[in-house]
Parts: structure tokens; sequence; C-alpha cells
């Protein structure tokens, strides 16, 4: 049976408790960084990206120029290019519509969780996807929201560990990833290629901002899987 | 009720986030991905998700290495047992996050 838009929705609770607590976190921050519950919510729907709000609430008080705004989110969401490069090839018989409406609300965790999924069912339906993509936009959206309008009125969520759902469900993805792995590829090589990434984000984040150094580390670890193939 | 300057903070920062998104769709429609790539894409699902972890464990901070987010590392462990044991996504999210809970509450 093909699974349909609320079967996305379902596969996608892991993200939903995990945007509820870091969205609330971001609403709170961003209220603090001179943001109103407006903007903030405006933000949530067109820019949607997790680290790039948090950096833009920053930048924001700090009044820089748009200019350095416009370039340090460009770097922090880059490594989307790569993902969305990837899903081109899982979506390649959508139709362009239905591939932009998955990139665009496709985040780092929605694409965890279709990952998870296409170990199990190479064939995909859009509505899919569109469900795991909107449980977390809608999510998202609403918890930042809130997070502005009541931040000082509801006890800290960080005390209660749901931001760990996302952690936890990425640790889940990579062990499912990393099985599906073992059966076509030597465990010797998938542990040069772990061992490039850990290298590589350990010491190139002394030098680039964090998210800078997972797209480095990830671009050097793929690097290695199609040198060591050959 | 919205910031002039904010208002362009959040569109300049929508058309950044946007264009990466969406612009492969295109790519591959003007081209064909060379095998190469797509053999290079297919290393994506375990290196991001292994770099993104490492990211979370072990925030960047520049000029000094990563810090290490102990109670994070710790949770790791029963978030691995119990997705051995059963299999469940959603169970091994919950020992996590009840983990992380608890080992928060305490210290």
């Amino acid at each position: 049976m093909e699974k349909r838009f609320w079967d996305g929705v379902r596969a996608a609770t892991p993200t939903v408790f995990g945007y509820l607590s870091i969205g609330l976190a971001f609403g709170i921050v961003a209220a603090k960084s001179g943001v109103s519950p407006l903007e903030t919510g405006l933000m949530s729907l067109l820019v949607y990206s997790g680290s790039g709000q948090f950096a833009l609430c920053a930048l924001i008080l700090a009044q820089a120029p748009l200019a350095s705004i416009a370039l340090t989110v460009f770097l922090i969401n880059l490594r989307h290019f790569l993902m969305n490069l990837h899903t081109s090839t899982i979506f390649s018989r959508a139709s362009l519509a239905e591939q932009v409406l998955i990139g665009t609300f496709m985040t780092d965790e929605s694409y965890g969780v279709l990952l998870g999924e296409h170990i199990h069912h190479k064939a995909i339906l859009p509505v899919w996807m569109y469900g795991n993509n909107f449980a977390g936009y809608v999510t998202w959206f609403l918890a930042s929201v809130t997070g502005s309008l009541v931040g000082g009125l509801i006890p800290n969520p960080h005390a209660f560990g749901i931001d760990f759902a996302l952690i936890a469900m990425f640790v889940a993805i990579f062990a499912s990833q990393l099985q599906g792995m073992l059966q076509k590829i030597a465990l010797k090589k998938i542990t040069w290629i772990l061992l490039v990434v850990l290298l590589a984000y350990v010491g190139f984040s002394r030098f680039i901002s964090t998210s800078l150094a997972v797209l480095v580390a990830t671009l050097l670890g793929c690097l290695t899987g199609v040198v060591l193939d050959d | 009720m919205i910031d002039q300057y904010i208002l362009g903070a959040i569109l300049v920062s929508t058309v950044v986030t946007w264009v990466p998104r969406v612009l492969p769709y295109g790519l591959v429609r003007l081209a064909e991905l060379p095998d190469k790539v797509v053999k290079f894409l297919g290393f994506l699902p375990l290196t991001i998700i292994f770099a993104l972890i490492l990211s979370s464990v072990f925030p960047g901070q520049i000029g000094d290495w990563p810090q290490v987010q102990w109670i994070e590392l710790v949770a790791v462990v029963p978030t691995f047992l119990v997705l051995g044991k059963t299999r469940n996504v959603m169970l091994a999210v919950l020992a996590g996050v009840l983990c992380v809970a608890f080992l928060r509450y305490l210290f």
C-alpha cells in the first residue's frame, strides 16, 4: 500500500516534538533580540531554517548590514543544496512544481525522515513528503510565535529534554543508514569515511562556523567514498 | 509593527535560503547528473547525518576545540540500546529524551 499525506505527518512525529521545544526556545530568543511576534512569525514562515533564524536574530540584534546577513545565512544553509540534489534523485519522476514544493519546505530533519523511509521503500509519493515537511513547518511556525508571545510565562522547555528528540532521531536514522550501507560497502571503507568526517569536523570547526564545518566535513566524507571506490 | 530593517533582513534571508533549496531541481533538468556525482551523493545520507550529530553533541567554537555536551553524549547510549532492542524509533527517541530530562534535573 502506498503511503499518503498523513503517513508522512506520522513519520515526522519526532520532528514535531523537537521543533515544538526548539521553536519555543527560538521565539524566546527572538523576543529578546527585539524581534516582534509578528516579525517572528513572518521569519518562521519565510526563512524556515532553525540555525539560520537563530543566527539572523543575533545579526539583527547587532544591526549587521543586509549584505553580511545575506552571506552568513546563505553559508549556514548551503548544505540544503546538497540534500536537495540528492532528493532530486529520489523524486526523479515528480514534476518540477512538485519538486519545488518538496525542496522549499525540506529541512535537515524531514530529509532525515525521508532517508529512513527510503531504506525500506524505494518508491515514495510526493504527498508523503508533503506530510513529512508540513508537519514540521506548521509546528515550527506555531511554536516560535508562541515562544515569542508568552516566552516569559512558560517553564523552560530545555529542562524537559524534548530538544534531544532531534538528536535521538538522527541517531536512529544514522543506525539504519549504517546498516543499509554495510550490506553494500565494506566496514573498513565506511570506517574511513566516518573518520574523515569526524576529523574534518573537529579540525575545521576551530576556524569556521559549525554549520560550515558540517558542510566541509560532509563534502570530504563523500569525496573519500568516491575516491576509495576506485 | 514591522521594522523596515528587520523586514529587509527577513527578505534577503528568505532568498538566500530558498535558492539553494530549489536550484538543484532546475539544474538536474538542464543536464543529467554525471555518474561520479550520483555516486558522491550516495554517501551523503551517511556523512551528513553523522556530521549533524557531531555538531549537536560537539558544537564548534572558532579558535578552540569543539565543546562536549556531556548530557547529550551520555543520552546517545540509551537511545542506541532501546533502538537495538526494540527496533522502534519512537521508543528510542522517548528513552533519549527521558534520559536528558533526568540528567538536566540532576546537573
